[in-house]
């Protein structure tokens, strides 16, 4: 009788302990199998960005405050220091406004020392057809239409402006093959085993200067369908971005 | 000592028995439960998904009650149905109301809310089944809800439907609050399924028709830089459900603050929600305050009535080259309103499917 305890306690305990294994299985870390965790982050000359708001002053010296940034990220790479490339993402669409949108998150990243990243801002030739991607609600909003020669666009940064010529809103759009937005970030980026966090910041006052002055009384407010405005966006777009 | 051994034993079985029972005890409930049948919101080729809450998702009971209610005055001490000013037979609008602080108001159509991340004029409201809600009231149906549990208790099929629909046995046990809720989520249920794609636009879509000439020149208008209407009323839903100031005054006071009055942002005055310009033959007059009694008269004031000097105007109505309007010709702005009536469609307005079935 007494062994009949025992055998009953033994099996008492081992069904206690393992009932509920199944939910408290714990997540084993594959190895190789890294994080990285790129956070999107906004700013004007180190100002965080605030939506809606005249704060901020361009070069040509209007004040201006941001009411959209939508766009697209495309072809993203790590590069080691042989130029060799580690792929991470063919694209994403960005409403800044979005803070989910904002959070980019690639596994299985290859554990190593990598010398700066590069993607473009908006979609190559291959991407910038209409239909090329998924019918969503991001998607058709940034469709430009098959009577203008159909693709995307690749960016709308809307706001509005201040300065002696009176108070206006502004569109800068941007789009069309030759004006993709070619950026590389030479800066060390180090990949450990785990989550790897960085932080990439868009300056959006860099869109109105380096290499060109954008003036919205010059250039104008509005740069679909003007092809200098895009020139010039296009050009100046190449460094908005820095890793911090 | 035995006694100790037994008292452990005790406990470790106690402890056996109820180490799962959560889990146990709920997945008897959900199979004790009744689940109505889930129905898909039909998505036309082409169209994104549409936004449904998970806790909300559409079912054929759900559907079916809340049709019965769309149409019942039994919701009201006034007459009043939800039909009265959302009529089929008028594309799901009335030309217009004037509200309690005397202005005259456009009702929008309900047609294609599946898709809609926000509803009324300022956008202040981005849960369908919230809209309903404020029908309840003085202004609307001015709802006796003593009287409408009497009511839908006494009548021959609600009883069935809400139990079917929400599995409510008896609505008298819910509070007022609850039964209003579970009303205005089953009218939503229903209104998600008013899906207009049968429109002479779609079938040229669909290669099964052609446009006119001067449709196809209204819409080379529509699509490109020239009339630049696509910005804010994108393929394949005529809206992009952003906000916009187009201009329509210089000085902006009272309702025509629009998204302002909501947010509180400065540069939100004179902005509304972008309509959906599906069915917009069917829907005058038009603007937020229904000013334009025509499609005639709404192109010619994008052609040459904007007033540049309004606060926040989008930019898009004064970009390069507009300085002197859209200088369309008389043949162009009647082609701007043929390529505009391709949008109507005719099957919702006597679509069986959305249509009374008291």
């Amino acid at each position: 009788m007494c062994f009949m305890k025992k055998y009953i306690l033994v099996v008492l305990v081992f069904g206690l302990l393992f009932s509920c294994k199944k939910d408290s299985d714990d997540i084993v870390p594959v190895e190789g199998q890294n994080s990285l965790l790129i956070d999107l982050a906004y700013e004007v000359d180190g100002q965080a960005l605030s939506f809606d708001t005249l704060l901020y002053t361009n070069d040509a010296g209007s004040q201006y405050g941001v009411s959209r940034m939508w766009y697209y990220l495309s072809k993203i790479y790590l590069i080691k220091s042989d130029s060799s490339t580690v792929f991470l993402k063919d694209y994403i669409f960005v409403d800044a406004k979005n803070s989910a949108a904002n959070q980019l998150e690639i596994s299985a990243v290859p554990v190593g020392d990598y010398i700066g990243m590069k993607f473009n801002i908006g979609l190559d030739s291959s991407q910038n057809i209409t239909g090329a991607l998924p019918v969503t609600t991001d998607n058709l909003n940034m469709e430009w239409p098959v009577q203008m020669g159909g693709g995307y666009h690749f960016m709308k940064y809307e706001g509005h402006a201040s300065d002696s010529t009176g108070n206006y809103g502004f569109a800068m759009h941007l789009g069309l093959n030759p004006y993709l937005v070619k950026c590389a970030i030479w800066n060390p980026i180090v990949v450990t085993a785990g989550t790897t966090n960085i932080r990439l910041v868009m300056n959006l006052n860099e869109w109105f200067r380096n290499p060109e002055i954008y003036d919205f009384n010059v250039d104008g407010n509005y740069s679909m369908g003007v092809m200098s405005a895009m020139i010039k966006l296009s050009q100046n777009g190449s460094d908005v971005f820095t890793i911090q | 000592m035995k006694n100790y051994k037994l008292i452990i034993i005790l406990i470790l079985s106690v402890l056996f028995i109820f180490s799962c029972k959560k889990d146990n005890e709920e997945q008897m409930q959900i199979d004790n439960s009744y689940v109505p049948t889930p129905l898909a919101i039909r998505v036309p080729a082409g169209w994104p998904q549409p936004v449904i809450p998970a806790w909300n998702e559409t079912t054929l009971e759900g559907v079916r009650l809340g049709r019965m209610l769309f149409y019942d005055p039994i919701l009201s001490s006034n007459g009043l149905s939800c039909s009265s000013c959302h009529p089929q037979n008028q594309a799901f609008a009335v030309p217009f109301r004037v509200n309690s602080a005397g202005d005259t108001v456009s009702i929008p159509p309900l047609v294609n809310l599946a898709w809609n991340p926000d509803f009324e004029w300022l956008g202040q409201e981005p849960i369908l089944e919230h809209v309903p809600l404020a029908d309840f009231g003085p202004e609307f149906f001015n709802t006796n809800m003593d009287t409408l549990v009497k009511r839908i208790k006494a009548h021959q099929k609600y009883p069935q439907y809400f139990r079917e629909a929400f599995n409510i046995n008896d609505v008298s046990t819910l509070s007022d609050d609850e039964l209003q809720r579970n009303i205005a989520n089953a009218i939503s249920q229903f209104i998600r399924t008013i899906i207009s794609d049968g429109s002479k636009f779609d079938k040229v879509s669909r290669h099964e028709t052609a446009f006119t000439a001067e449709e196809m020149d209204g819409a080379s208008i529509f699509y490109t830089e020239r009339g630049d209407c696509f910005h804010c009323h994108g393929t394949p839903l005529f809206t992009n459900n952003t906000f916009n100031n187009t201009g329509l005054d210089s000085v902006l006071t009272g309702q025509n603050l629009g998204r302002y009055l909501y947010t509180g942002i400065t540069t939100d005055k004179g902005k509304f929600s972008a309509p959906s310009l599906r069915n917009i033959e069917l829907t005058a007059p038009y603007m937020h305050d229904s000013r334009f009694q025509t499609l005639e008269e709404v192109v010619e004031f994008y052609n040459s009535g904007v007033h540049w000097n309004s606060p926040n105007i989008d930019p898009i109505m004064t970009k390069p080259f507009k300085e002197y309007g859209l200088l369309l010709s008389a043949v162009e702005k009647a082609d701007l309103v043929a390529f505009l009536k391709t949008l109507t469609d005719t099957t919702l307005l006597s679509n069986p499917a959305i249509s009374n079935p008291h």
